[in-house]
C-alpha cells in the first residue's frame, strides 16, 4: 500500500516519527487537529514517549491495514492483536491510558479500562497469598482491590 | 528489589478522576465499593461511577437460577440502599440487578428499580423472583434497552400496566409477560424485540411493529390443536429466530428486508407447520433449521 500524504509528530522526547496520513488520523486527536490545519509542519505530542507512542503507531497501523471487512478470520486476528497488545506490564499499561486518553482512541481505551477493571477484580491465589503475608493489616475481603493499588505503588 | 523503585508514585491513583469512574463503572458494584478501603483518595471515588451492577444469585451448574435464603439478605439490602444514597451520575448508563433470593423485599427490588429511572437510566436488567416492576419503568424517557428475565423456573409472568410509553427504547427482552401485545405503539424506535408467544386466550397473535428489525420469539403450544396464527406485519424485520415449538402457522405480511433466520424448533404441532414456515421463508439469504429438542428438558 502507498500514500501520497505523511505527517510528522514529535513526541515528549523531541524524536519525530513520520507516519502515512492514514494511519495518524486513527487518533480522534490528531484527526482535528489535521482538519484544524495545525498539522502542515509536525504535531507535537508532548504528553508521549517515544516507547508508548511507537506501541500506538503500531496499533494504528495494524487497524488501518486490516481490510475492514466482515470476515471472521480478519476481525479475530484485530481482536487478538488487540489482546496481545493490553498484555503489557502494569507501568506501559498507565502510560498507554494517559496516552490514548490524550489522542482520543476510544475502541482500544475501551479494552484498556476492562483490563484494568478486570485486575482490580480478579487476582491469581498466589498473588493473594504474598498479599496477606505482606500486609497482614489488608482487609481480608478487598484483598484484590488493595493488591494492584499495592503494585502499582511498587513500580 | 533496588531502592529506586521504592519512591515511585502510586500510578493507579494518578489517573485523572474521570478515567477511574469509567474503570469502576466496568465491574460489579461490589468491587467498586471495595476500592473505597484504599486510602482517603478512594474513600469516595466509586461514587462516580456510571454503571450498577447487584448480583445477588445462585444458579444450578447449567446455569439455571434458583431460589434461596441465605441470612444475608438484610446486609444486601442495606448495601444496595447505600450505593444509591451516595452514587453521584444523573445519567445511569446501565443497571443490572439479579436477585433469586426470596428473602429481598418487593418493596425494596420496586425502590431500587424506581431510583434507576430516576438516575436516567439507559440500559436496565432486571431478573427478581417477583413479577411486579414500579410504573414509573414504563414511561422512562432515557431507556434504550429493557431485559426482563425471570429469576426462577415457575414461568411467572410480569405484570405490565396498560399504559406504557418508552421513547428511546430500542432493545427490548421479556421473556414472559401477561401482556406482551401492551408494547405495540408505545415503542416509537423499537429495533429488536424477544419475547414469548403463549396466550391463554385462543386468538391470532398479530404483531404489528413498523421500525422493528430483529425478532425472537419463543412460542410455546398451551392447545393440543391450536389454530392460532402468528401474524407478523413487520416491514423492516431483517432477523427472525423462532425457538420452542412450533405450533402456530405463520402469516407474514412483508418479509423483503429479510436477510437471516433461524427456526430451531423442539417440537411441531403438525408437519405442515414445517412446509408452511420454510414456503413463507424462501427468498431469505441465510437460513438455518434446527430440529432440537433441549428447551423443555430444563
Amino acid at each position: 500500500m502507498s500514500y501520497s500524504k505523511t505527517i510528522v509528530l514529535t513526541n515528549y522526547d523531541g524524536e519525530t516519527f513520520v507516519v502515512d496520513e492514514v494511519v495518524a488520523v486513527e487518533p480522534q486527536t490528531i484527526e482535528h487537529m489535521i482538519e484544524d490545519g495545525c498539522a502542515n509542519t509536525s504535531i507535537p505530542l508532548p504528553n508521549v514517549t517515544s516507547k508508548i507512542l511507537s506501541k500506538v503507531i503500531e496499533h494504528c497501523k495494524k487497524h488501518v491495514e486490516t481490510p475492514n471487512s466482515n470476515e471472521k478470520a480478519a476481525k479475530a486476528d484485530l481482536k487478538s492483536f488487540d489482546f496481545d497488545f493490553v498484555k503489557a506490564d502494569q507501568g506501559t499499561l498507565f502510560d498507554l491510558i494517559l496516552a490514548m486518553n490524550y489522542l482520543n482512541i476510544k475502541e482500544l481505551l475501551d479494552l484498556i479500562y476492562q483490563t484494568v477493571a478486570d485486575m482490580i477484580k480478579g487476582k491469581t491465589p498466589e498473588e493473594e497469598e504474598e498479599m496477606r503475608r505482606v500486609n497482614a493489616w489488608v482487609f481480608s475481603c478487598f484483598v484484590g482491590v488493595t493488591c494492584l493499588y499495592f503494585k502499582s505503588k511498587k513500580m | 528489589m533496588s531502592s529506586t523503585s521504592e519512591n515511585v508514585d502510586d500510578r493507579l491513583s494518578m489517573l485523572p478522576e474521570d478515567i477511574l469512574s469509567r474503570i469502576l463503572s466496568l465491574m460489579p458494584t461490589k468491587y467498586a465499593v471495595g476500592t473505597s478501603v484504599l486510602s482517603k483518595r478512594w474513600r469516595y471515588t466509586w461514587t462516580s461511577v456510571t454503571n450498577l451492577d447487584f448480583d445477588y444469585t445462585r444458579r444450578s451448574p447449567n446455569m439455571i437460577t434458583l431460589k434461596f435464603v441465605d441470612g444475608n439478605e438484610e446486609k444486601f439490602t442495606k448495601f444496595v440502599d447505600r450505593v444509591l444514597k451516595f452514587c453521584k451520575t444523573s445519567h445511569l448508563n446501565s443497571f443490572r440487578l439479579h436477585i433469586s433470593s426470596s428473602g429481598v423485599s418487593q418493596s425494596s427490588i420496586l425502590n431500587w428499580i424506581d431510583n434507576a429511572v430516576r438516575l436516567n437510566v439507559r440500559e436496565l436488567d432486571v431478573c427478581v423472583i417477583q413479577s411486579e416492576l414500579p410504573l414509573s419503568l414504563f414511561t422512562c424517557k432515557t431507556l434504550t434497552d429493557l431485559r426482563l428475565e425471570p429469576s426462577d423456573c415457575d414461568l411467572k409472568r410480569w405484570e405490565f400496566p396498560s399504559t406504557i410509553y418508552l421513547p428511546c427504547l430500542k432493545t427490548l427482552d421479556i421473556f414472559l409477560c401477561d401482556n406482551p401485545l401492551a408494547i405495540q405503539g408505545c415503542c416509537p424506535v423499537l429495533e429488536s424485540l424477544s419475547l414469548n408467544v403463549s396466550c391463554y386466550v385462543e386468538q391470532d397473535f398479530i404483531l404489528n411493529i413498523p421500525t422493528l428489525k430483529r425478532l425472537n420469539l419463543l412460542c410455546i403450544s398451551i392447545y393440543d390443536d391450536d389454530n392460532r396464527k402468528i401474524i407478523l406485519r413487520l416491514p423492516k424485520l431483517e432477523y427472525l429466530f423462532v425457538d420452542g415449538e412450533l405450533c402456530s402457522l405463520f402469516e407474514m405480511e412483508d418479509v423483503s428486508s429479510l436477510v437471516e433466520a433461524s427456526i430451531s424448533c423442539s417440537a411441531c404441532s403438525f408437519d405442515f407447520m414445517w412446509a408452511d414456515i420454510l414456503n413463507k421463508l424462501r427468498g431469505v439469504q441465510k437460513l438455518t433449521i434446527a430440529n432440537v429438542s433441549l428447551f423443555f428438558f430444563k
